[in-house]
């Protein structure tokens, strides 16, 4: 099933090019607030799961296009996001698994407008990724106890601003600015997805390619991720885990920009670019020291890696 | 106004000793879900505050010993934690005035609860003391000179990080966010009752010996320019937190058992113990 939430935040269920509105089905829930909603339906979906069936096959729904898709998850509990989590280049053995906390309150959904801040970065990329969605409340999960646990999976731009430091402190603030998480177009639950490290993860901006790899190609598969995390800290239903991008396609975003996201089985959406300060980079890949694989000895097997 | 959390994370407000239960002058709020209603309290304080005077003034309290208070805000939808705030302030150029890390919201507990080590290999658990500002209302690029205007009270709040975990050479990111590493208390003291915050004196000790003893007029950035650099990152909501950092830049080992101490005048003393299930002689490795 691939959920939803439209015009008011309202729920729906994606049913062949429709939107079919559930919210008969999750009014006995009482949550007031647009944040919590979409946690809680995913807390209570089993019990919820058979209503929304019920309505999906008798309600036509109306065309997608005639409704306004919001993220899926407009305030996860938690967004966490991996640093560099691809075979990018040959490795001798895997980098060691690290993760960062990521504004939770900076997703915004299809159709929205990435805002890029006065700030004075050296450029702004664009990170497709793969988002795991949580399905409970757990911690201490082993690799085979974790695909049990995951609700679902989204698509997710990690935008990043780079170079913005104080003393060549190795800052993540670059990553949390508003609107610097676009999610969409819906939460697509895991028996959807069969084998999530075998999905295809497609950006295009202005229509150009820019990133287009697998997430076979991810050094920790989805199960070691959710493993990882959840021993480190608890993990509530909602949460959001981004996996990482492959960062080869990585490029600048600016002014007037459409950009376009689609991961295969989950979905595409599409954002736009606004830069108050109109700064001009290469409408083009970085294959520049801006991006992270293309700094001095990145491409080493050993170098540290940062996102 | 001195507002805390107690038992099963009912809102009430300390009075000589005791605590209030505020929960007739919140009306529905009082029913909300455990972590939103101190946020809701927060965001609707100036139209609750007849309601909550008159009922802390008229109601029984019961002794704050016979209670389980819990963290101030029990779960913040954001924690951000200032870093870096010592030594001399950045250059006028810096494309960060200030540098922020989240903890995990789930990082959080309250007075007399434990701060664990977990068993993961980290090279040893440090801690600072801070001052937490909670935020009032919706909080967007303020100014310094209108950023404090937005905080709706003060808490006292104890910044553990796990040094040592994940990649070496790109800073600790998640050992700050691991559960239970975010002491957080005693209670709220409402902004208009918390003067001279500019120069308020946080002490931390550990089984009674003084470790950290500093004044906020000693920090590199003020709290007004720590709030407005954040604000100019992101969109801070009622009920989140945001932490100043330590001025001393020393960090303080912990080890099991300890009794750490967070103490901040006017506020009040936050207390947390230390539980190892490993019992590790720290530092270990090359920390």
């Amino acid at each position: 099933m691939k959920l939803v939430l439209f015009d008011d935040y309202r729920p729906g269920v994606l049913n062949n090019g429709a939107v079919v509105d559930v919210s008969a089905a999750t009014a006995a829930l009482g949550v007031a607030s647009y944040r919590r909603l979409m946690p809680t339906v995913i807390e209570q979906f089993d019990r919820l799961r058979p209503a929304f069936e019920r309505i999906a096959s008798s309600d036509p729904g109306r065309p997608i296009g005639d409704v306004r898709l919001r993220a899926p998850n407009p305030a996860p509990p938690k967004l966490l996001a991996c640093f560099g989590n691809y075979t990018e280049v040959a490795r001798t053995e895997r980098s060691i698994q690290d993760m960062f906390l990521k504004n939770p309150d900076g997703v915004i959904g299809d159709g929205d407008t990435v805002e890029l801040p006065p700030h004075a970065a050296t450029v702004f990329h664009h990170e497709a990724e793969l988002g795991i969605v949580m399905g409970r409340r757990c911690r201490d999960l082993t690799v085979d106890e974790a695909k049990g646990a995951i609700f679902g999976y989204t698509c997710i731009v990690d935008v990043s601003a780079r170079g913005l430091s104080i003393a060549g402190t190795n800052s993540r603030m670059g990553k949390s600015f508003d609107g610097f998480g676009p999610m969409g177009p819906c939460i697509a639950t895991a028996d959807e997805i069969p084998d999530p490290n075998g999905l295809q993860v497609r950006f295009w901006m202005d229509g150009e390619l820019r990133q287009d790899y697998s997430t076979e190609g991810m050094e920790y598969s989805v199960p070691e991720v959710v493993s990882w995390v959840s021993r480190h800290l608890t993990l509530l239903p909602g949460d959001v885990i981004s996996c990482g991008t492959n960062h080869l396609g990585l490029g600048p975003m600016q002014d007037g920009e459409r950009a376009e996201m689609e991961i295969e089985r989950i979905g595409r959406f599409r954002f736009f670019v606004r830069d108050p300060s109109n700064r001009r980079w290469p409408k083009s890949i970085d294959r520049t020291e801006t991006n992270p694989l293309f700094r001095p000895g990145a491409m080493s097997s050993d170098a540290p890696r940062g996102g | 106004m001195r507002l805390v959390s107690f038992g099963d994370f009912v809102v009430g407000a300390l009075r000589n000793g005791a605590v209030v239960d505020l929960s007739p002058a919140l009306g529905e709020m009082a029913r909300l879900p455990w972590d939103e209603r101190v946020p809701s309290v927060a965001e609707n304080y100036a139209r609750l505050r007849p309601a909550i005077e008159r009922q802390v003034r008229e109601a029984a309290g019961v002794p704050v010993d016979s209670v389980r208070l819990r963290a101030p805000v029990p779960r913040p939808p954001k924690l951000l934690c200032a870093i870096g705030n010592h030594g001399a302030p950045p250059p006028p150029d810096s494309p960060l005035a200030v540098d922020f890390a989240f903890k995990s919201p789930e990082s959080v507990v309250g007075p007399g609860d434990s701060v664990v080590l977990t068993e993961l290999p980290a090279t040893g658990f440090e801690a600072e003391a801070t001052l937490a500002m909670v935020i009032g209302r919706d909080a967007r690029k303020l100014s310094e000179s209108d950023a404090l205007s937005y905080v709706f009270g003060y808490t006292g709040f104890l910044d553990v990080f796990a040094a040592g975990l994940g990649r070496p050479n790109i800073g600790t990111f998640f050992g700050k966010s691991l559960d239970t590493l975010g002491p957080m208390g005693p209670c709220i003291v409402t902004a208009d009752e918390l003067v001279n915050t500019g120069d308020l004196r946080i002490r931390l000790t550990v089984n009674g010996e003084t470790r950290q003893d500093f004044s906020t007029s000693e920090m590199a950035i003020s709290m007004a320019a720590v709030l407005s650099a954040a604000t100019g990152i992101m969109t801070l909501r009622p009920g989140d937190i945001v932490t100043c950092g330590s001025p001393t830049g020393e960090r303080v080992l912990l080890r099991h058992d300890d009794v750490v101490a967070t103490e901040v005048d006017g506020i009040g003393t936050l207390t947390v113990r230390v539980n190892d299930p490993a019992h590790r002689a720290w530092p270990v490795g090359t920390g």
